[in-house]
């Protein structure tokens, strides 16, 4: 099990950079033309990463952090990373070591992300789509 | 970092407000913030329906996000475990503090009671806030962004409507939920 109070993301550039959310970056800062991977990371672990495909429209990375808050005091927290509108897109939860990927928003409760500014690309995900040149690795601990 | 965000509840002329999560809400013939006191409780009426004071709650920002919270959603679990009692959900972008007379009933959530404010639905329908679920929920209105902190959200309102088939004592415990997405 992996606590998500210890994950944070990272983005990896084609030049070999890395910007790290734990060094002030802010997702609106990353550098999409240029990242060649996004990923969760915990304890030096990598949870999942995605592979950007450059030049492919209708990919614009989606990240997002949903947390969940119950009125007795349970804070529910999993991730939601990959790209819109054609996917493919995932939902990582660190404390069940689950990784679901849906066809369609609104299965099984998952509702869409809103896109924020620099989402600029209208995003409407309605189907997994085109995913060959998309690759999607999952190693969560156990 | 992530924002340190609460479930507030607003109660009071203030209004006065706690960490709802802090402490159960406690539904009452008053507006105090009751959270396992038993005073001022619903009568069980012998004809018609009797409510609760409504209960104003928002999503609250501690700390600011890095990024942006948005996309912030209200449900229930779909299962009203309570007998004759049912609870109403409504939301506006202004508080307003209960009224009714205390020990008797709350004034029902209708737009009409709700000076203070616009309330979306004006008139709640009986028993929404179970209609509400993790697959089909509440979109409540509101953002915040680096570096603001402070309230989040609409105002969510919910009030209980006590009718005569329902059993005296203290009711079960139910849940609401509140979802919101951050960068």
């Amino acid at each position: 099990m992996t606590s998500p109070h210890t994950v944070f993301w990272e983005a990896v550039l084609d030049n070999g950079r890395v910007q790290r959310e734990t060094e002030g970056v802010r997702y609106a800062d990353i550098d999409r033309m240029h990242m060649k991977s996004f990923r969760l990371i915990s304890a030096g672990t990598i949870v999942a990463e995605v592979f950007a495909s450059h030049g492919r429209k209708g990919s614009v990375l989606c990240y997002r952090r949903r947390t969940s808050l119950t009125h007795d005091g349970t804070r529910k927290i999993v991730f939601i990373l990959g790209f819109v509108p054609l996917g493919p897109v995932y939902v990582v939860d660190p404390e069940n070591e689950e990784v679901l990927s849906f066809d369609q928003w609104g299965q099984d409760g998952w509702y869409m992300p809103e896109p924020i500014p620099e989402e600029h690309e209208h995003f409407t995900f309605t189907s997994k789509g085109h995913t060959i040149d998309s690759i999607v690795k999952a190693v969560l601990p156990h | 970092m992530a924002a340190t965000v609460y479930i507030n509840r607003y109660y009071g002329a203030g209004p006065s407000t706690r960490d709802a999560a802090s402490g159960n809400v406690r539904f009452s013939t008053s507006d105090n913030d009751y959270t396992t006191e038993t005073a001022n409780p619903i009568p069980i009426p012998p004809s018609g329906t009797n409510y609760s004071y409504w209960v104003c709650t928002a999503l609250y920002a501690n700390t600011s996000p890095t990024g942006t919270i948005n996309n912030v959603k209200w449900y229930m679990d779909g299962t009203n475990g309570w007998t004759g009692v049912t609870m109403e959900v409504g939301t506006s972008d202004t508080y307003t503090q209960a009224t009714g007379t205390a020990g008797t009933t709350g004034d029902e959530l209708t737009n009409t009671n709700y000076t203070g404010g616009t309330l979306t639905p004006t008139d709640p329908s009986a028993d929404s806030a179970f209609g509400y679920t993790s697959g089909s929920p509440l979109s409540v209105t509101g953002s915040i962004s680096n570096p603001d902190t402070g309230i989040i959200t609409d105002y969510v309102i919910i009030q209980l409507s006590v009718g005569t088939g329902a059993s005296a004592g203290t009711l079960g415990t139910e849940s609401a939920t509140w979802s919101y997405d951050e960068t």
